[in-house]
């Protein structure tokens, strides 16, 4: 109950911040930063409660933003359609992908993943109809009320999109598929051996996993007002997702909230005044002092210090 | 460009390309020598005709502007009957360009015209002299970037020869005050170590200061609107020769030279000053000579 | 797409040439992953930083071949120090290995890939050399030079660490750590070492393998991303550890690619390991050499 208070309280100040005449940049930055929520939250869904790396961040987020732009481009279709549609394909793609190389140990989902991208990338890159290498401008709808501007309106949506992945995040930890996929990560072989569904789980978390990631996308060609392959399946979102888990913690669905928060917002920051090339070094820095130093992530530190000072 | 129009300023160009072709700026003007698509091939295209080519092999990188020139040259050869045996894009993260020669050697083409960036121009220039495409090639190159800039003219050198390409500037065109222009620009940039010979871009940027220059004196006014009026009415005379302006904002008379390369020497970027390194083939009131064909026999000729 | 016998076997013998510069890429890889199941993702990118290091000693005058192979102990250096530190850190702590031994390899890539970046920048670099940009005509063949020198030192490295696998006695234990930790350290040698002298003979294999995708074409710092599917592709269609299997594999990748680069198109090539990668995995992810 308190967790769906807040998430009105959330919701509401979001949209007050929308109407509200802060500086443009502001909702640039910011949705920059939800997005990284979201993909981070949609991530450790697979990998931080079943201890399954996904790499191909990019491939699900990318088949979100090329579903909504042929969407788009095809039928006129508006917003929330191509985000329901993007999120559909997202999840299909999970589907085909878990079912490939999910029956093998982690490393080989984790390399298929990287495989993925570079596949969907070459399809893109190929069909005509998106644009091809060249890519695609879009000429935006007007923008509907109560907004006055696109970027404020999709600040909103993001935001919308990034409370239903963690609300489903935690719906997912608590469930019986989050305590599978938690047996799954202690030890593959015992839960197999204890009756757990281990393929089945993996899939249905693969599906949410990636259906978010696609759902992520799908809104991106509209806040860009252009697609193009090359940073539509940028690597970057892939250890944006992955830090952002690995940063906060991958055992709550808190973790990557607080994660992805601290490292887009420093990614920002840097952005800014020093360069864009830093900035992903800093995510890489981070990420591995995180991953040899502290492996519970923020939120194991945060319970390290709890308790100590008790 | 929409800020440019919003605010009723006047906007000088510098080397873009059909940037006004949507907003209809009236007071745009630009400096560089080219304006519509096939303003950028209609030279190779004149020399390839005369040279007999019957057949085209396209190759661009695929983005937005290389796509742009090569329906230029697409459309140009339609219009003069040329068949195109080979048409292939190129996603912008190709390195190793051989494959492709080789395809198109098989094709067995009388023309190539290659739209390509910087490294992909080294790296097919490389591939041409590796692999070769064949001997019934009349005329190779055409819209190439980058075989203007002096780095990669003095790492390439003699793997040039034959190649005809677009230029703005090359030596021993006749514009009235750029040699000296150019010495006075060669001394500065030894000093400044920038690039030693600045034919391709200074002497268009130095030209916008002209025509700037020349509308002032000319209308003894910095309004924007005046001096817009007075630009679309004259012809100014630059270090870069005469230019008058269509409505568009884009030379009335685009200027794109194809020059081609010969007996270019390795490891020496003095060599390019002097005139006949680049023969300038089109336009014909500029022209420093005649066309070389076929491309094998061009690359050893002097 | 225009199709002839001439062309096709034009394609096939580039493909071998390819293949086996491919298989030389991925050797370091089939025995970091292959034999001591190292999740190494940032194989690609220390090879590049091979070339980058080749580029700049090539610069000075050497041979880049020759530079690939005076690196060789500096790099044997650095992948001891790299297991080390991942034997430390993950290995020793033995659970959930998998997602951080991951992450940290693939921060690993990235922090080599930006650091290219800022020192050398974005543009491609290329090295000099007299078999670079000539041609062996051969008929109407034209085989570049620079594929038959990569064809050859691939040839001798993948020949050379076979060799060194199976016939000394060092190479036997590296082979046996694979396969069974506690039977070795019965025998008296201590598993850990063994891995790091592995794992330091891989990337210093690397170096080499560096030095020869500079000689072949133009680097430049993103280029590992590639190579990730290649390598990877390469080393489980071998059947994981296995030496001749990767030269096969080589090949097989090696051809397909150049024969879809030919017929159709280079917009294609890229997608080549990646899907043949996702097809082994698919149907048969224990390799088609695998032991």
């Amino acid at each position: 109950m308190k967790y769906w208070i807040s998430v009105a309280v959330i919701l509401v100040l979001t949209l007050g911040v929308a109407l509200s005449p802060v500086n443009e940049y502001f909702f640039f930055a910011a949705y920059f930063v939800l997005t990284a929520i979201a993909l981070s939250t949609a991530w450790n869904i697979l990998g931080g409660y079943a201890g399954y790396v996904n790499f191909g961040t990019p491939a699900f987020f990318g088949v979100g933003a090329y579903t909504a732009v042929v969407l788009f481009k095809w039928l006129g279709a508006p917003l929330p359609v191509q985000i329901v549609a993007g999120a559909v394909m997202g999840g299909l793609l999970g589907f085909g992908v878990g079912l490939l190389t999910l029956r093998l140990r982690g490393i080989f989902f984790a390399i298929g993943t990287i495989a993925v991208i570079f596949i969907m990338e070459t399809l893109m890159i190929n069909w005509r109809y998106v644009g091809g290498a060249t890519g695609l401008q879009l000429v935006r709808p007007p923008v509907s009320v109560p907004f006055d501007t696109y970027a404020r309106m999709l600040f909103m949506v993001i935001a919308v999109v990034a409370v239903v992945a963690v609300s489903i995040a935690r719906y997912v930890q608590d469930s019986w598929i989050g305590r599978g996929l938690r047996a799954i990560r202690d030890s593959e072989e015992a839960a197999e051996c204890s009756g757990v569904p281990t393929l089945r789980l993996k899939l249905i978390a693969c599906v949410i996993s990636g259906g978010l990631m696609g759902a992520v996308g799908a809104p991106m060609p509209m806040y860009l007002s252009f697609i193009e392959p090359a940073s539509t399946f940028s690597l970057n979102y892939t250890i944006a997702a992955l830090g952002g888990s690995i940063i906060g913690g991958m055992s709550h669905w808190g973790g990557p909230i607080i994660g992805a928060l601290v490292l887009s917002t420093l990614q920002q920051i840097i952005t800014v005044t020093i360069s864009g090339e830093v900035n992903v070094l800093v995510v890489g820095v981070l990420l591995v002092l995180f991953v040899v130093l502290a492996p519970e992530g923020v939120l194991g530190l945060f319970k390290r210090w709890l308790r100590s000072s008790k | 460009m929409p800020l440019a129009k919003e605010r009723g300023k006047l906007l000088m160009g510098n080397f873009s390309f059909q940037v006004n072709a949507k907003v209809q700026h009236d007071m745009y003007f630009n400096n560089s020598p080219w304006n519509d698509a096939s303003s950028w091939s209609d030279g190779f295209f004149a020399a390839g005709k005369k040279a007999g080519a019957k057949t085209l092999a396209v190759l661009a990188a695929d983005n937005d502007f290389a796509q742009n020139l090569a329906n230029g040259a697409r459309t140009l050869a339609e219009k003069a009957g040329i068949k195109s045996v080979f048409d292939q894009n190129y996603p912008p993260t190709t390195t190793d360009f051989s494959s492709l020669i080789r395809a198109i050697r098989a094709a067995k083409p009388e023309m190539v015209f290659v739209m390509s960036y910087p490294n992909d121009s080294v790296a097919i220039i490389r591939a041409v002299n590796e692999i070769g495409v064949g001997s019934q090639v009349q005329l190779f190159g055409g819209g190439m970037v980058g075989l203007q800039f002096t780095p990669i003219m003095s790492t390439l050198g003699s793997l040039l020869n034959g190649v005809t390409n677009y230029n703005s500037y090359v030596p021993g065109m006749k514009y009235p005050g750029i040699e000296d222009f150019l010495k006075r620009y060669a001394a500065k940039a030894a000093e400044a170590k920038v690039d030693p010979l600045g034919f391709y871009l200074p002497p268009f940027n130095y030209a916008i200061g002209q025509i700037l220059e020349r509308a002032i004196t000319a209308t003894k006014s910095i309004n924007d609107k005046t001096l817009a009026n007075w630009l679309h009415a004259n012809e100014v005379h630059t270090i870069v020769g005469p230019i008058r302006w269509g409505k568009d904002g884009e030379w009335a008379n685009a200027r794109v030279v194809q020059a081609q390369f010969r007996g270019v020497a390795d490891k020496d970027v003095e060599q390019f000053r002097q005139p006949g390194k680049q023969v300038v083939i089109y336009p014909d009131a500029y022209k420093t000579g005649d066309v070389i064909t076929p491309f094998e026999k061009a690359r050893s000729a002097k | 797409m225009i199709f002839s016998l001439d062309l096709l076997t034009e394609a096939v013998i580039f493909g071998v040439l390819l293949g086996c510069f491919y298989a030389a890429v991925s050797i370091g890889l089939s025995v970091s992953f292959g034999l001591l199941d190292v999740p190494h993702v940032a194989h690609p990118a220390v090879m590049i930083l091979g070339s980058y290091f080749t580029y700049l000693l090539a610069n000075q005058g050497l041979d880049p071949i020759l530079s690939g192979v005076i690196l060789m102990p500096a790099f044997f250096v650095l992948g001891v120090l790299i297991y080390r530190f991942y034997y430390e850190s993950f290995e020793k702590r033995g659970s959930e290995a998998g997602v951080r031994g991951l992450a940290f390899f693939f921060g690993l890539a990235f922090i080599i890939e930006i650091g290219l970046i800022l020192t050398f920048g974005v543009d491609q670099r290329t090295v000099r050399a007299a078999y670079i940009g000539s041609s062996w005509e051969l008929g109407d063949y034209r085989i570049p030079y620079r594929m038959l020198v990569a064809f050859g030192v691939a040839l001798a490295l993948t020949l050379a660490l076979t060799i060194y696998l199976s016939k000394t006695f060092i190479g036997r234990a590296i082979k046996a750590v694979a396969q069974d930790q506690g039977a070795l350290r019965l025998m008296g040698a201590n598993p850990v070492r063994i891995k790091q002298w592995a794992f330091g003979i891989a990337t210093a294999v690397s170096a080499l393998a560096g030095a020869m995708v500079i000689v072949v074409g133009p680097v430049e710092p993103s280029m590992d991303r590639l190579y990730i599917g290649r390598t990877f592709c390469i080393v489980v269609l071998a059947g994981l550890g296995s030496m001749t299997g990767t030269l096969a594999s080589g090949l097989i990748l090696g051809i397909s690619e150049s024969i879809v680069l030919m017929f159709f198109g280079a917009s294609w090539a890229p997608a080549v390991a990646f899907g043949l990668l996702l097809v082994v995995l698919g149907i048969r992810p224990q390799g088609l050499f695998g032991r």
